[in-house]
């Protein structure tokens, strides 16, 4: 019998910002899906693009990275360095294979709890739309 | 070749420079290898052609902290690779005379280097001494990449995969790498530790990925890795895929431009967040 699966997301999340974000989310009793697994990250600069395709290989289906607004940063500059890394690091995922709808990166601040809900449900459900095609880069035992 | 020959001997007589390093021709063999020339030798094997692949900016740091002058006889390729050196301030500009020569194209198992397809300039962008001819630069083409890019995603992960499942982690492409130095190395490191040292697919795949990415921004493009592995790993083409999507973000070429600062160290306030966005979708 097949099963679906439900797609496993790994959201990177800055503190100051998404995931206060994400917490109002939470009790303002926004109803966003259970996919999600979230990563809290002093700041968006802290990402190190390792992150990223380590989470792929261990089999994730898709990885979101929310910071601060630019401008916003709590140290004031680390989301700039976070666009630079994680557009290049997106390039290179594109060009070894991995689906362009599987990576998601966006700005969340501290007040929009609904848009974290919005960010979370269609992400997961761009996601389910791709579960027929290969989930690249996981390991060979994790693989579907 | 010659006015050169005669320039480091004349460098080396008055002492302007304490050792040049350069190619030497083995007579016996015909082998040609990457040597140092001191004062009181002939530079009669020393050569510069077709065989000429070694990128002799690998050798530097290690001499420049021996001595206190060193001549390089460079490529363009190696010159750009000397440029991002010099921007990491690994080595010292005043400790350097750059003799920069007019490349005709490098030839690697009996046919042209891959990398001279896609050179962006046969003249080092850093010289303190011209030989040869200079051409005009151009931008570089890019087509294997541009093939990879017209596959779909899960053909160009079966093809990548079957290359990444033959590396056997020897870190060939690491030690060659003249952008490579980091003390440790986060291959090397055990905690965190990101990659397994194991030569399975998914430890090398996380390798290849963070070498790449490493060197985004940074690489020059001198088809080192990709020539001592021993595996034949395409890494060239993941090193050229970030050249060019390095270039269309931020429209920096690495190593053209002396002292311009690498992309990925420096932020912009004005970067658009287009660039956040996949390529194809």
């Amino acid at each position: 019998m097949q099963v679906e699966k439900e797609p496993k997301i790994l959201a990177i999340l800055c503190k100051w910002c998404s995931y206060a974000g994400a917490d109002l989310a939470g009790t303002s009793r926004f109803i966003y899906p259970a996919n999600v697994r979230i990563v809290q990250v002093p700041c968006s600069g802290r990402v190190d693009p390792i992150m990223i395709f380590k989470a792929f290989v261990e089999g994730y289906d898709g990885v979101m990275v929310s910071g601060c607004h630019p401008g916003d940063c709590h140290y004031g500059t680390g989301n700039y360095h976070a666009r630079r890394r994680i557009a290049v690091a997106r390039r290179l995922l594109e060009f070894v294979g991995v689906h362009p709808d599987r990576m998601h990166f966006t700005w969340i601040s501290a007040a929009e709890g609904k848009k974290f809900a919005d960010v979370c449900s269609r992400f997961t459900d761009e996601l389910k739309a791709l579960s027929g095609t290969e989930k690249t880069l996981a390991r060979k035992e994790l693989a579907t | 070749m010659k006015e050169m020959r005669k320039k480091i001997e004349e460098l080396l007589k008055n002492g302007e420079i304490d050792v040049a390093l350069g190619y030497r021709e083995n007579p016996a063999t015909g082998e040609v290898k990457a040597d140092v020339f001191r004062k009181d030798e002939t530079l009669d094997d020393m050569v510069f052609d077709e065989r000429c692949v070694q990128n002799l900016v690998n050798y530097l740091p290690t001499l420049v902290a021996r001595y206190k002058k060193v001549g390089i006889v460079l490529k363009g390729c190696d010159g750009r690779s000397l440029v991002t050196q010099l921007v990491e301030h690994r080595i010292n500009k005043s400790q350097i005379v750059a003799l920069g020569i007019g490349c005709e194209g490098v030839r690697l198992d009996g046919k042209e280097a891959d990398k001279c397809g896609d050179c962006a300039t046969n003249m080092t962008p850093i010289v303190d001494y011209e030989f040869g001819e200079k051409k005009q630069k151009k931008d570089p083409v890019f087509s294997k990449v541009k093939e990879i890019e017209r596959m779909s995603p899960a053909e160009r992960w079966k093809f990548f995969a079957d290359y990444f499942a033959r590396c056997e982690r020897c870190y060939a492409c690491r030690q060659i790498c003249p952008s490579c130095y980091c003390e440790i190395c986060v291959a090397d490191q055990q905690e965190p530790k990101w990659i397994e040292p194991s030569a399975k697919l998914s430890a090398n795949t996380m390798w290849h990925l963070i070498r790449a990415y490493h060197l985004a921004g940074r690489c020059a493009d001198c088809g080192e890795c990709e020539r001592v592995c021993p595996q034949e790993i395409p890494m060239r083409l993941l090193n050229n895929a970030l050249e060019k999507a390095v270039h269309e973000l931020f429209g920096v070429r690495p190593g053209t431009v002396p002292e311009e600062v690498p992309p990925l160290v420096v932020l912009n306030k004005e970067d658009p967040d287009t660039i956040l966005e996949g390529k194809n979708e």
